[in-house]
């Protein structure tokens, strides 16, 4: 397969900078996998593994929202957060699940359950990526 | 007399010297932490660039609209205000206080709403002392933010905004200039103004789900990260002015130091010669 450029940058590094032949990542609508020489594209991604294939196996990371951009060849993923699957800490994960299921039990307000949902999603994102290398 | 005065000059080069240890020290240490505050800010700015392009992009590719660009009522603001953490750094806070302090008042001068959310233990004690309309506190984050941090400030700030709590946002942060100069300064959050229209890159681009979804979903990485940008600035310019003025601090001491050696010398010399005299004129008048 032809490979394409990646760039992944978040507000404190530059994550990840190559190239690969395939990537798989979630927008609100599903799984989206992007080849080389993709038609530009961009879309908001939600809070899911992302897979970045290396010969014959992905590595996977644990991306929490963010943006991609496809252009030329070149895809850019801007994230506040990414980590690589064997990078995750399981336990502050396992922690920040545990709060924010309390939280969704006890919310207060509307605001408040969505926002814990989304916490909720973030960390049971980093529990399945960990979960599965 | 001497004697008495002798000991009170040594006393005081004493005291003096500790001070100067402790400026010296903490000198040293703002100079190494402005250094990772420059590096984190510099890291910080390629990703903010790349969702700022996109949202030009997105903004001179449509005939769009967004709740985040229109500009409505504008009667209420919430101002965001970024100090420091702690003192002892020159005019750093008092600096951007005082023009948060003035945007404030002029708000509420043309019959504005106002709501202070303030970053940093000195902004925080700040407006808790005088009577404003303080909904959010942040203290004692700066040194240690990280982008989870961050990105929950910005999700509250975007669902009031949304919820119509306030219909403009801005920030008032100090500026890195340079190590000798840091300035504060107003930004306007919200609604997004000075988008580059002007460049126009590839009109086929494929939005998903639309332009305008994308360009919503994007608003509060976007805010998370131009308070990340902003706070890490102002960390910056704080090291920077508290180096500085823990260095004329530390020179200060050191000429203090300097003229009181001068008085203590000055003093065990007529000591001496007092004490010579009286040798002296004893022995005189022994022979």
């Amino acid at each position: 397969m032809k490979p394409f450029s990646l760039k992944i940058i978040t507000p404190e590094k530059l994550f990840f900078e190559g190239e690969t032949e395939q990537l798989i990542v979630k927008t609100a609508a599903g799984d989206i996998g992007i080849l080389a020489d993709h038609v530009p594209y961009v879309a908001n991604l939600v809070s899911s593994p992302l897979r970045i294939r290396e010969g014959e196996a992905f590595k996977e990371a644990a991306i929490s929202g963010g943006l991609m951009r496809v252009a030329s060849n070149e895809v850019v993923i801007v994230t506040p957060a990414v980590e690589w699957a064997e990078d995750i800490d399981v336990v502050r994960a396992q922690k920040a699940k545990e709060l924010a299921e309390r939280k969704i039990k006890q919310h207060e307000s509307e605001k408040e359950f969505e926002r814990a949902e989304q916490k909720l999603r973030r960390a049971m994102n980093r529990l399945v990526v960990a979960g599965r290398k | 007399m001497a004697t008495a005065n002798m000991k009170d000059v040594k006393r005081r080069i004493k005291s003096v010297e500790s001070t100067m240890q402790i400026t010296k020290a903490m000198q040293l240490v703002a100079s190494s932490k402005l250094r990772r505050a420059k590096d984190r800010a510099v890291a910080a700015q390629p990703f903010f660039q790349t969702l700022y392009d996109t949202m030009c992009d997105i903004s001179a590719d449509y005939n769009f609209t967004s709740v985040f660009t229109k500009k409505k009522f504008l009667n209420s603001t919430l101002l965001v205000v970024i100090a420091g953490d702690r003192g002892l750094a020159g005019g750093f806070n008092h600096n951007v206080l005082k023009m948060a302090q003035e945007e404030a008042d002029k708000i509420l001068a043309t019959g504005g709403e106002l709501r202070v959310m303030a970053i940093g233990k000195k902004a925080v004690e700040f407006f808790e002392k005088r009577n404003y309309d303080l909904t959010d506190k942040y203290p004692g984050i700066a040194e240690t933010i990280t982008t989870d941090d961050m990105m929950d400030i910005a999700e509250i700030i975007v669902e009031r905004f949304r919820s119509r709590d306030f219909d403009k946002v801005e920030l008032i942060y100090t500026t890195f200039v340079s190590a000798m100069t840091q300035e504060p300064m107003k930004l306007q959050i919200l609604p997004v103004e000075n988008l580059d229209k002007a460049k126009k890159t590839n009109a086929a681009t494929i939005y998903d789900p639309s332009p305008e979804e994308v360009f919503d979903g994007m608003i509060p990485d976007y805010i998370g990260g131009m308070l990340y940008s902003a706070i890490l600035d102002s960390f910056a310019s704080e090291q920077a002015s508290r180096r500085t003025a823990m260095e004329s601090a530390t020179d200060n001491a050191g000429e203090m130091i300097d003229k009181l050696s001068l008085l203590y010398n000055r003093a065990r010399q007529a000591q001496i010669t007092q004490e010579i005299t009286e040798i002296s004129s004893a022995s005189i008048g022994r022979d």
